[in-house]
């Protein structure tokens, strides 16, 4: 995060990287191009006045009457922020099975150690190059993971991208969608569930435990999978 | 416990049906959920002496219901209590299928855990100490093969002894969830339910429950509400993860060292010709030859030729109308009403004899084949081979069956059009059912008319296959809404058993005496009465025009006119027209064409009318109308366009 001060403490960082993660989501939400000054809420707190006028100066922010707008550069770095920001969700999630009431919290504090340079990257290929973090929002790509597109190393992986008869045990269950999770759950496809997927096409056919299910596309893409044995070929 | 009232409740595939046959008598009732049309079926169960009254409802995942069936099965548990809830499960799926059991048991409801194809657990190496889970569950357990009766005397012996009572089970659904739990089951309306679970279901924003939940005041619910989105805001996932995962830890927990494998088996025997079924370039040809023997060989040249020409050509004909039309004449002084009775429209010569002559060995041995695809597990092969191709048409796999039933009568699939998700999916369903699908009365006339001609056939298949997927794509792009999703559980595909076949063909039957037959009389005693007051004449004076206009002779128009009363009485009705030579190859392609998109039966009228509503209902009929004749008169023009006789 080369542009900002290094006198700045490790908290004050984390309020500015909140700011720009919160500019993020509404755009990515709603397409909200800018947010009143009083929306952007950092934890209990109203607006930091000196939070935002810092990352003014810095050229992310413009700032019109009591409207705030992420600036092109200020959008590439809210950009990596919240990658890093997802990426340590679903490293959490997944591989230390940290609680989900707990993960923002660590998630949070984590994302700032990942800025070492390098470990981004590895944390990425570590997870699979996820595309989705816990939430079912997106994982903004990073350069890994258009390196990684061509080979097929990914550890935790959406069904549908599981090859004829592979097995693994389901991850998650993307909750993007919460009525396939519903359908999903209801049905018994719970997270912590052995499966292997037995056809491709026309439909999805896999085993759950003894019982054996159909699905289409969409159904398979919401289910994540954590392969037993990962093939680097 | 005598009166005593018994519910069997379930996951669809784990044998409730035959383990119902099992305990009930022979004489069982199929009855209609009041205010719906799902279908009920109610037996009566004896033992040393005492009457029971078994309710089996429809197959359910869990106490939060996703189609109108499992809806309504919800609705029976919740607000109608039972004194006894008998949940069969699959034993060798006991894992997935615990939770619900936990749910049922937490709901405080008087559960007894049956432990169904036990044998098929035993096979897969599974050893169940059903002991061990009593104890642990706190209520009776008892396992049993439905199909060979193994364990229905023992279940017979548990309900007659059971009394309710019994330990409490709390599931830990985690700190907010239960602190969210404890303070809006105090808001909570009556239902069969302890309040707690009555809670976690309006946590789950079941409508149900917030419907009952704003009868009891409007002060009540706003502060469950409040509740509810606090609760959200603590939460990262839907509540009903976390509902779903705390059953399922639980389960867990109960069934450790309960379920043991005691080998691992191979994969079962079915397993090769699944893979076939499955496959789009095995599955295809599979399903032509399901197709070519099942529809055309036995329903088409056994039921509506062998049998139909026995009873119709030898009985009636020969007999039954002779006789009858001999006595009207003796009995009945007044030609009006004889004719009613009797002659060419009477309610016996006509009505009768088409119902019983003609369309009951059709119908007959449509459903006899049904039973025994749908018995074996083939559909959901057949939903999941299909369901690229209908999500074009805004369906998904899960069509297949309502469709598929639609061969064989329009009215029925019309209403199990209700198991479909959306209902966008349901209006889109019923439209094709009501326009393209032709019902196996009319299916067995058609092909007896172009017996002779291949061409005619070929023509009508082309025709009426393009119609079908071409409208069904036009009208996804055009309604609002997203394409269904597709998931469906592949039960393992067995030997159709005679017993389920019998149960559910006789099933179909006499639901289609007792909601058709009536019409059948009805709508000849229309047809009489339509002669009589001229209004036949003026409305066939106006069908003239379209008639001609496809190029077919003015006595097709009659055909057309019938056909709304019955489909198969407009066929039957070109039957006649055809004997006597009127038409020619390509007529005759044109008239079956037009006939079959033609505006369905008024009984299927009728039922489109009750469950989509009159708007769908008309909606559907003013586009079917001109749109029939429309293609009929394109066929036409094509066909002396290009030159071909057929
Ligand atoms: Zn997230
Ligand atoms: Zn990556």
């Amino acid at each position: 995060m080369g542009g900002i001060s290094v006198e700045l403490s490790n908290f004050a960082e984390e309020i500015l990287d909140e700011i720009l993660e919160i500019l993020w989501t509404k755009l990515e939400e709603g397409g909200q191009e800018s947010v009143p000054r009083t929306d952007i809420v950092v934890g209990q707190g109203p607006v930091d006045e000196e939070a935002v006028a810092i990352l003014a100066d810095k050229g992310f922010l413009s700032i019109t009457d009591d409207l705030v707008q992420l600036t092109d550069t200020g959008f590439e770095e809210a950009r990596r922020t919240i990658r890093r920001h997802r990426l340590s969700e679903r490293l959490f999630y997944d591989i230390f099975d940290v609680a989900a009431e707990e993960m923002e919290e660590v998630a949070c504090r984590f994302e700032h150690i990942m800025i070492k340079p390098g470990l981004e990257e590895k944390i990425c290929a570590l997870l699979g190059h996820p595309r989705l973090c816990p939430h079912g929002r997106p994982i903004p790509v990073g350069d890994c993971c258009h390196r990684a597109e061509t080979q097929i190393d990914q550890k935790v992986v959406p069904m549908s991208d599981l090859r004829q008869d592979e097995a693994g045990v389901i991850a998650y269950v993307s909750t993007g969608d919460s009525d396939k999770l519903k359908k999903l759950m209801a049905m018994g496809i719970l997270p912590g569930e052995p499966v292997t997927l037995q056809r491709r096409y026309p439909s999805f056919v896999f085993t759950v435990g003894r019982s054996r299910f159909a699905v289409d596309q969409g159904m398979a893409e919401a289910i994540y999978v954590r392969r037993s044995d990962p093939v680097s070929s | 416990m005598s009166g005593c009232r018994i519910l069997m409740v379930g996951n669809p595939n784990v044998g409730k049906s035959a383990l119902f046959n099992r305990l009930t008598s022979s004489y069982v009732v199929v009855s209609n959920y009041p205010g719906t049309t799902v279908a009920l079926s109610n037996g009566r169960m004896k033992h040393e002496g005492v009457e029971y009254a078994i309710v089996d409802t429809p197959g359910m995942y869990s106490l939060f219901p996703i189609t109108e069936e499992e809806r309504v099965a919800r609705r029976m548990i919740m607000e109608e209590p039972a004194d006894i809830l008998l949940h069969v499960v699959d034993a060798k799926n006991l894992p997935r299928m615990l939770p619900f059991t936990l749910q049922l048991i937490e709901a405080g409801l008087p559960v007894i855990l049956v432990l169904n194809i036990m044998d098929e657990a035993r096979k897969a190496g599974l050893a169940i100490d059903a002991g061990a889970l009593e104890k642990r569950l706190g209520i009776p357990v008892v396992p049993t093969v439905s199909i060979s009766g193994e364990g229905v005397r023992h279940l017979k012996e548990t309900i007659a002894g059971y009394r309710p009572g019994g330990r409490r089970l709390n599931i830990d659904y985690g700190l907010s969830v239960e602190k969210t739990v404890r303070e809006s089951a105090r808001f909570m309306p009556d239902t069969s339910f302890t309040p707690r679970a009555t809670a976690l279901q309006a946590l789950q924003e079941d409508k149900d429950v917030l419907r009952l939940l704003s009868t009891v005041g409007s002060g009540r619910a706003s502060k469950f509400f409040e509740a509810l989105n606090q609760l959200k805001l603590e939460l990262d996932r839907p509540v009903n993860y976390y509902l779903t995962m705390g059953r399922q830890r639980r389960a867990e927990q109960i069934l450790a060292d309960v379920v043991k494998e005691v080998e691992v088996t191979g994969k079962g025997s079915g397993a090769g010709l699944d893979r076939f079924l499955m496959n789009p370039w095995t599955g295809v040809p599979i399903l032509l030859a399901v197709l070519y023997l099942g529809f055309y060989r036995f329903v088409g040249g056994f039921g509506a030729g062998t049998v139909v020409d026995f009873l119709e050509g030898h009985l009636f004909e020969q007999y039954f109308v002779p006789f009858v039309n001999g006595w009207a004449e003796k009995l009945i002084p007044w030609p009006v009403l004889r004719d009613l009775v009797a002659n060419e429209y009477g309610v016996l010569t006509m009505g009768i004899r088409y119902a019983v002559a003609i369309v009951m060995p059709i119908v007959g041995a449509f459903f006899l084949m049904f039973s025994m695809v749908e018995d074996s597990g083939y559909l959901p092969r057949l939903s999941l081979l299909i369901d690229r191709l209908f999500k074009k048409i805004g369906l998904s796999g899960r069509a297949v069956i309502p469709m598929t039933l639609g061969f064989g009568c329009g009215t029925m699939a019309t209403m199990v059009t209700r198991t479909l998700e959306s209902t966008r999916e349901r209006v889109i369903a019923t439209v094709l059912l009501a326009l393209a699908i032709p019902c196996s009365a009319q299916l067995g006339v058609i092909f007896g008319l172009a017996a002779e001609s291949p061409g005619i056939i070929v023509t009508w298949i082309g025709v009426v296959g393009a119609v079908f997927l071409l409208v069904g794509y036009l009208i996804a792009k055009i309604l609002p809404g997203e394409t269904p999703d597709f998931f469906m559980e592949l039960p393992p595909l067995r030997m159709p058993r005679l017993g389920n076949v019998w149960l559910k063909t006789s099933t179909r039957m006499r639901w289609y005496f007792m909601e058709i037959l009536p019409l059948f009389l009805l709508a000849s005693v229309l047809i009489w009465a339509g002669n009589l007051t001229g209004l036949f004449e003026a409305a066939l004076s106006i069908l003239n025009y379209p008639t001609r206009w496809i190029g077919l002779p003015e006595e097709a128009a009659q055909a057309f006119l019938f056909g709304f009363f019955r489909r198969d009485y407009g066929v039957a009705g070109l039957y006649d027209i055809q004997q006597g030579g009127v038409l020619t190859g390509n007529q005759l392609a044109v008239a079956t064409i037009t006939l079959t998109l033609f505006l369905p039966c008024v009984a299927q009228f009728l039922i489109m009318f009750k469950e989509r509503g009159w708007r769908v209902a008309m909606a559907v009929s003013a586009f079917v109308f001109p749109f029939a004749f429309l293609v009929g008169g394109a066929v036409n023009f094509a066909l002396n366009a290009l030159g071909i006789n057929l």
